[in-house]
């Protein structure tokens, strides 16, 4: 285990089609604010990467649904990729895992 | 890849573990499923044999089923009606089998990733290691300068008490060598927020190695951190403590002695002086109190108590030399001024003569601690009731400075606000300073209703920098919104203003609905802020942690203010609420009047957030500061530190 960080990293490519939104660190109710204005509005194709997300709270597990439920209202997709074992964990105990847009791991 | 790991720890049973994860929880449905998914994932991919138990404090959110609905072989959820954390926590220690417990926050505030670090320093010897925010290394993001000052001295004060060298006793994040917790829990008794306190104050005691390793840490959300309140409340804690715990008996026989304004004489600070002595004389370790008082007319002095002695007299230039002798005569262990600059008189000469005694007492052998109300940098001398030329200013704060550093000449220099430790440390250079909030005379009763008139209410001694004109004028103009508005004008001139209050009755005479009270009595004090639906400031500077605001807390009502000096530091150091106005402005004082007057709601959120403040930093409590640091002074402080030192050494 290394240390982990206590902030969360926020990079966005956006263009008129495409939003790929990519996390790292602690995605907890601190950073929910932060992360929604970055990943709001949803493009027409949005991609959340979580590849660096350490920790994700209930806060931050909501923010993931509003986002999703937003893009389904809107008829966009969206996608939920690279995510670590503690956080595919927290999903699957809350019930999240199957209702979530998850790309599953090869 | 982890995840093969945990499924493994999911469904086999484990036989002896090596690691116990202890997480308390508390109403924790919402929050705690993500905690246990990091830790059950990070932690099987250690690769040791482990066990977690949750310990349910009887949440009454159904956390211990839904834990429990997990249905993990190596997941044990502890099921107990409600004790606090402490006790929450001991009940997961009893159950747990391992060689190392952990206890964790279900919240994961401190990372478990940071795990490995403490292992290590249990592995390589400590018997406990302690997460700690306080650490070099320790990530934390947000701390005060306040929060750093007061929890500096806290340090000190804790250590001197206690025995714990700990700079961070408070991290829910330490593991423990398995059969030092169980020793450890087998003889605490605290169930509450100061757990931790205690099994570090037994480490101590028992002489073990404890490690601080610095981790990161988040602060929950929803958590206020109140610097002044929660160092309050632990020292509270800590003195509790050594009470129950001290080896021999408490110390006692401790004689003080106050010198301070006293009623019925009214001289500032006179309540001040009444209700500290009080509280100090309440203590167990206090077997005697001297209060040494200003002289009154010889009728008032009839009714004084039998250890009240009425030795110096404002005004007087030999008042030193007579509380000198009296200390002499009364042979305490330590003295106490009560003080603010122009408490021995408004005249400079014997007003300065006077600030000298505290050095001169401790010179002649009583050690002696000044609470300071007010620094000369602070004090706007013109409004104050100093004032006169600009040559005169100049030469009065030179002389302020000169008397500030004869007061500094007390063993112990006490302030009510952080910011004055911090002048008084980097303007003078001073070690001897610490902070001694104002506190709350009484522990405060639910509050009364509010009355049914709207009711403007401002206390205080009138006349040099608190002045009623503009109020009255505010007061006009809610007159206009709502012609049931009352005014009460609750005390008397100061004695820098003889005579202002009735010239502003006069001037006055035509607005209605103002009630001029004069000077209210101890007693009477409870009523006229209970009669009010909000406590006004209508002051153009400040000299002090504010009396009346802690009044406002302790009876509930909400207050309106200028953001302006010491006035703003309680509002953010304290946590007080109040409705800002912009000072000698009669239309900003009506408008932040008239946004609590209007709404009920408004009225009793401030008035019940205040009254929260209020219940949190008793009098009674602050006075076990001085206590710690008198102990501290004349050398008679019980648990010894240096059988952790020899341990660590």
């Amino acid at each position: 285990m290394t240390r982990p960080p206590i902030t969360l990293d926020i990079s966005v490519q956006r263009d008129a089609e495409q939003c790929c939104v990519r996390l790292s660190g602690r995605l907890d109710a601190h950073q929910v604010p932060a992360f929604l204005a970055a990943a709001e509005p949803p493009a027409p194709q949005t991609v959340l990467d979580l590849s660096g997300v350490t920790f994700i709270d209930s806060s931050g597990l909501a923010a993931l649904v509003r986002l999703v439920r937003a893009a389904q209202a809107a008829g966009q997709h969206l996608e939920i990729t690279h995510v670590q074992d503690s956080v595919r964990l927290a999903m699957e105990i809350t019930g999240l895992y199957g209702a979530l847009p998850v790309r599953r791991a090869p | 890849m982890s995840y093969p790991a945990f499924e493994q720890w999911r469904d086999q049973p484990a036989g002896p573990v090596s690691l116990s994860i202890v997480i308390p929880a508390y109403n924790e449905s919402e929050r705690i499923l993500p905690t246990l998914a990091a830790f059950a994932v990070a932690v099987s991919a250690l690769g040791e044999p482990w066990e977690l138990i949750v310990s349910d404090d009887g949440s009454r959110d159904g956390t211990a089923d839904l834990v429990a609905g997990l249905g993990w072989a190596n997941l044990q959820v502890v099921r107990h009606a409600n004790t606090g954390k402490g006790g929450a926590v001991r009940r997961g220690v009893q159950a747990a089998r391992g060689s190392l417990i952990l206890f964790a926050d279900a919240d994961n505030s401190t990372p478990i990733e940071e795990l490995p670090r403490l292992l290590a320093a249990v592995r390589a010897g400590a018997h406990v290691a302690i997460g700690s925010r306080a650490a070099e290394g320790a990530q934390e993001a947000g701390k005060s300068a306040v929060r750093r000052l007061v929890s500096g001295g806290l340090r000190r004060v804790t250590r001197a008490l206690t025995g714990v060298s700990a700079q961070d006793t408070q991290c829910g994040f330490k593991l423990f060598r398995g059969e030092v917790a169980r020793s450890l829990f087998r003889r605490s008794v605290l169930d509450g927020f100061s757990f931790d306190l205690e099994l570090l104050y037994l480490a101590a005691q028992d002489g073990l190695r404890v490690v601080e390793v610095p981790v990161s840490w988040v602060d929950a959300p929803d958590s206020k951190v109140n610097p002044v309140r929660d160092s309050a409340r632990f020292l509270r804690d800590a003195l509790a403590l050594r009470r129950l715990h001290a080896r021999g008996p408490a110390r006692e026989g401790l004689h003080l002695a106050v010198v301070t304004a006293y009623p019925p004489g009214r001289r500032s600070l006179n309540e001040y002086g009444l209700h500290l002595s009080r509280v100090l004389a309440d203590k167990p370790e206090v077997t005697h109190m001297t209060i040494l008082a200003d002289r009154l007319p010889a009728g008032q002095e009839a009714g004084d108590a039998p250890n009240v002695r009425r030795v110096w007299a404002f005004n007087d230039p030999l008042s030193a030399v007579k509380i000198l002798l009296a200390l002499r005569r009364a042979q305490p262990d330590a003295v106490i001024f009560n003080l603010q600059m122009a408490s021995f008189g408004d005249r400079r000469v014997p007003a300065a003569l006077g600030l000298l005694t505290p050095a001169l007492a401790r010179a002649f052998g009583t050690p002696s601690v000044t609470l300071l109300h007010n620094l000369f940098e602070t004090v706007d001398l013109d409004r104050a009731g100093f004032g006169g030329n600009g040559v005169k200013v100049a030469v009065t704060r030179s002389f302020g400075r000169l008397f500030t550093r004869a007061l500094l000449g007390s063993n112990l220099v006490a302030t009510t606000l952080p910011r004055y430790v911090n002048l008084l440390r980097d303007g003078y250079g001073a070690r001897n300073v610490f902070l001694a909030p104002h506190g709350t005379f009484q522990l405060p009763l639910p509050p009364q209703p509010f009355p049914d008139e709207p009711t403007v209410m401002t206390f205080g001694k009138f006349g040099t920098y608190k002045r009623v004109e503009v109020l009255i004028e505010a007061h006009r103009r809610l007159l206009a919104r709502d012609p049931r508005t009352r005014l009460v004008i609750a005390g008397s001139d100061t004695p820098n203003a003889p005579g202002y209050l009735a010239g502003v009755q006069a001037q006055y005479a035509d607005v209605p609905n103002i009630t001029f009270t004069g000077y209210v009595a101890e007693e009477d004090v409870p009523r006229v802020f209970s009669d009010s639906s909000v406590v006004a400031f209508p002051y153009s500077a400040t000299t002090g942690s504010s009396g009346v605001l802690h009044q406002a807390g302790e009876f509930g009502r909400g207050a309106v203010m200028p953001n302006i000096g010491d006035l703003a530091d309680l509002i953010q150091d304290e946590g007080y609420r109040a409705e800002f106005f912009t000072p000698e402005d009669p239309d900003s004082l009506a408008d932040a009047l008239w946004r609590v007057l209007s709404d009920p709601r408004q009225a009793a959120a401030l008035g019940e957030a205040n009254w929260r403040v209020a219940s949190s930093l008793p009098l009674a409590d602050i006075a076990d500061w001085y206590l710690l640091h008198i102990e501290e002074l004349v050398g008679t402080a019980a648990a010894s530190p240096t059988r952790l030192q020899e341990a660590q050494a």
